[in-house]
């Protein structure tokens, strides 16, 4: 109805390919634990996401039932619901995703963003943080104050928190970075269909 | 205009003088032309009450003037200037430096060399060794694949 408030993004999409688009996105968030999307399909898959993981720490009939029917391979991804992920976020008061902004990663300009399970293995903000500690040890600056509400956020519900960010920035201590490689990261991947006669 | 000013001319000036000339046409036509055309042979032209001259109304003289219409197509340069008109890129000025590299990044993003720094450390890639290693193996598999005709012929000889 016109007029009526909007409850979610539409990516311009038809009711079922939206729902549909969703559920893949979520699934490849649980099989992944990060993944790198469009900022709005990361904020809709974030809530998503977050809805479910409530389900999983519910742990009732009930909630088994509707977190089912989120999923297209329920018997790949209930169990890791119900189990790794119910009990790394139980002492967790909410937020157990994060949208973190990046580069577009298309030649479109498309904003884009990097939507994770926090505390995960492949925890960006945790990996950001380590890698900051490691530049201050390496040149002697001082710790800003988003460095020390940083390493509480990443630490603070991580089994043995300070002691994974430690070895975390003794790894990327120890690592000689390809700079080359590296700087190849800011290239976008093509959308648009090459002309013929260009290079 | 030109087309409907002419069209209008020969319904009503020439078409009494059009008939006229071409019964010939209307003989062949149909049974009663042809009695028609009898009729025109015999009688003077100024009696066939079907020759009737319309003189132009006033509202068909304004439809057949031209009116004002663009001299000149719209080059390609001019469209594309008038609809991109006020869509030129803006400057970004919400930079910043970031904390794990020190390279000047946008705020509220994180540094694209750092992301690339980190997928590459969870996928075990990156280090120059590993880069060195798998450059070494693609180069490898380079030979193979440029030494295949040369196998080719190979096994062809070893089958005579
Ligand atoms: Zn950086």
């Amino acid at each position: 109805m016109a007029g009526s408030r909007v409850t979610q993004r539409h990516l311009g999409r038809k009711s079922s390919h939206r729902q549909a688009l969703l559920r893949n996105l979520v699934a490849s968030l649980f099989q992944h634990e990060s993944i790198t999307t469009t900022w709005p399909k990361a904020k809709e898959a974030q809530r998503m996401a977050d809805k479910l993981i409530t389900l999983g720490k519910r742990n009732t009939e009930a909630a088994r039932i509707k977190a089912q029917q989120a999923f297209y391979e329920p018997g790949r991804f209930m169990p890791k619901l119900f189990g790794e992920l119910r009990e790394r976020y139980l002492s967790r008061p909410g937020g157990y995703t994060r949208v973190l902004r990046i580069e577009p990663e298309k030649e479109d300009q498309a904003p884009s963003a990097i939507l994770q399970l926090v505390d995960g293995p492949r925890d960006m903000r945790f990996m950001m943080t380590a890698k900051t500690i490691a530049r201050e040890q390496a040149e002697g600056l001082d710790r800003t104050d988003i460095t020390k509400r940083n390493i509480k956020k990443v630490t603070t519900f991580r089994p043995e928190g300070s002691a994974s960010l430690d070895a975390a920035v003794q790894e990327i201590k120890a690592r000689t970075v390809d700079v080359k490689r590296r700087n190849s990261g800011i290239y976008k991947e093509r959308v648009y269909e090459r002309r013929k006669d260009s290079k | 205009m030109a087309l409907s000013l002419r069209s209008m001319a020969s319904q009503s000036i020439l078409s009494g003088a059009l008939r006229q000339t071409t019964l010939g046409q209307f003989r062949t036509a149909s049974p009663s032309f042809l009695i028609r055309g009898f009729l025109a042979q015999l009688l003077p032209t100024s009696l066939l009450p079907w020759i009737s001259i319309q003189l132009p109304t006033l509202g068909s003289i304004w439809d057949s003037i031209l009116k004002a219409v663009p001299k000149k197509k719209t080059s390609h340069r001019k469209k594309r200037q008038r609809f991109l008109a006020g869509k030129a890129l803006k400057d970004v000025t919400s930079l910043n430096k970031c904390s794990g590299c020190g390279n000047v990044k946008k705020a509220h993003h994180l540094c694209p060399y750092c992301v690339r720094e980190i997928k590459d450390m969870w996928n075990g890639r990156g280090t120059v060794e590993v880069e060195a290693q798998r450059k070494e193996a693609r180069e490898e598999a380079m030979k193979d694949w440029l030494t295949v005709p040369q196998r080719r012929e190979a096994n062809r000889e070893t089958r005579r």
